[in-house]
C-alpha cells in the first residue's frame, strides 16, 4: 500500500496558517484553468506559481491568484526546488492513489523532472 | 460512463476520446470514478475528500471479496457434507448405522488440540531454525 502524502502547512508569524493540498476536484480544476503538467518542466516560471495557487483551492478557495502570488513572492521569497517537488507530489497524489500499484509498473508513463 | 454536467468537474466529449497524447489527470480521474462508486465510495469523498480514502476503499473491497469467497467455499463444504451423508445413507447396508448431518455449525475459531510437551519443544526448535535461516538469508551469516 502506498504511503500517505501529508499536506504542506504554511504558518506565518502574524498568525496566518494555510494548508496546501489537492483533492481530485482541485486537481481537475487546475487542469481546466490552464495548468498543464506536461509543460511544467519547460515553463517552470509560469507553472510553479500556478500550481502553488491551485494548491490553496481545497482549503482556502477564497484566495485570489494575486494573494497567493503575494504569499509566494513576499512571504516565502519564491519556491525552492524541494518545495516545487513537494507541490508536484501533492498535485499527482489524487492520481497515484487511484493507480493499483500491484498491476501497474511504477511510473510507467510519467516522469517528474524538476 | 456518459458525459454529464453537474456539481463535480465537467467531463467534456473531448475527454472521452480514446486517443490521449499527453498525461491528463482529468481523464484518468473521471475514468476511475464509476469504479470507486462501485467500491462504495461517496461522490463527495471521491472528489473532495482525502485522496488516500480511495486506497482504503479499494483495500476494503478486496477484503469484502475475500470474505465472500470464503463464505462460498464454506457453503460448498456444507453442501458436500450433506450430499455425503445422503449418499452414505442411501447406499449403506442394513446392518450399518445411518449417519446424521452436522448437528451444529463448523466451529471457525476452534483452537488446535494442545500438543504433548515433546511435540511442543520440537515445534519450537523447528520454528527457531526457520527464523535463523530467514535471518541469515537476508542479513548474512553471523559469526
Amino acid at each position: 500500500m502506498s504511503e500517505m502524502v501529508k499536506p504542506i502547512i504554511l504558518k506565518f508569524d502574524d498568525g496566518r496558517e494555510y494548508t496546501l493540498e489537492f483533492t481530485r476536484e482541485s486537481a481537475i480544476y487546475a487542469e481546466e484553468h490552464g495548468f498543464d503538467f506536461n509543460d511544467m518542466s519547460a515553463h517552470m516560471l509560469k507553472s510553479v506559481p500556478q500550481l502553488f495557487h491551485f494548491a490553496f483551492r481545497a482549503n482556502h478557495p477564497q484566495l485570489s491568484k494575486e494573494q497567493t502570488d503575494k504569499i509566494l513572492l513576499e512571504d516565502l521569497g519564491g519556491l525552492s526546488e524541494e518545495f516545487s517537488a513537494r507541490l508536484t507530489e501533492l498535485y499527482l497524489y489524487p492520481y497515484t492513489c487511484l493507480v493499483n500499484e500491484e498491476n501497474t509498473p511504477k511510473n510507467s508513463h510519467l516522469t517528474v523532472l524538476l | 460512463m456518459s458525459c454529464k454536467r453537474g456539481k463535480y468537474p465537467k467531463k467534456l466529449a473531448s475527454d472521452c476520446s480514446p486517443v490521449e497524447q499527453s498525461f491528463s489527470l482529468k481523464k484518468i480521474i473521471w475514468d476511475a470514478f464509476p469504479i470507486y462508486l462501485a467500491y462504495g465510495m461517496a461522490p463527495d469523498e471521491y472528489w473532495r475528500g482525502n485522496p488516500y480514502l480511495a486506497i482504503s476503499y479499494r483495500e476494503a473491497y478486496k477484503l469484502k471479496q475475500e470474505i465472500k469467497n470464503n463464505d462460498a467455499w464454506l457453503q460448498g463444504l456444507y453442501v458436500y457434507n450433506a450430499f455425503s451423508v445422503v449418499e452414505y445413507n442411501l447406499n449403506k447396508k442394513k446392518s450399518q448405522k445411518a449417519k446424521d448431518y452436522l448437528d451444529k455449525p463448523i466451529d471457525l475459531w476452534k483452537k488446535p488440540e494442545p500438543k504433548t510437551r515433546e511435540e511442543a519443544i520440537a515445534a519450537g526448535i523447528a520454528e527457531l531454525q526457520a527464523l535463523t535461516m530467514r535471518w541469515e538469508s537476508t542479513h548474512g551469516r553471523s559469526n
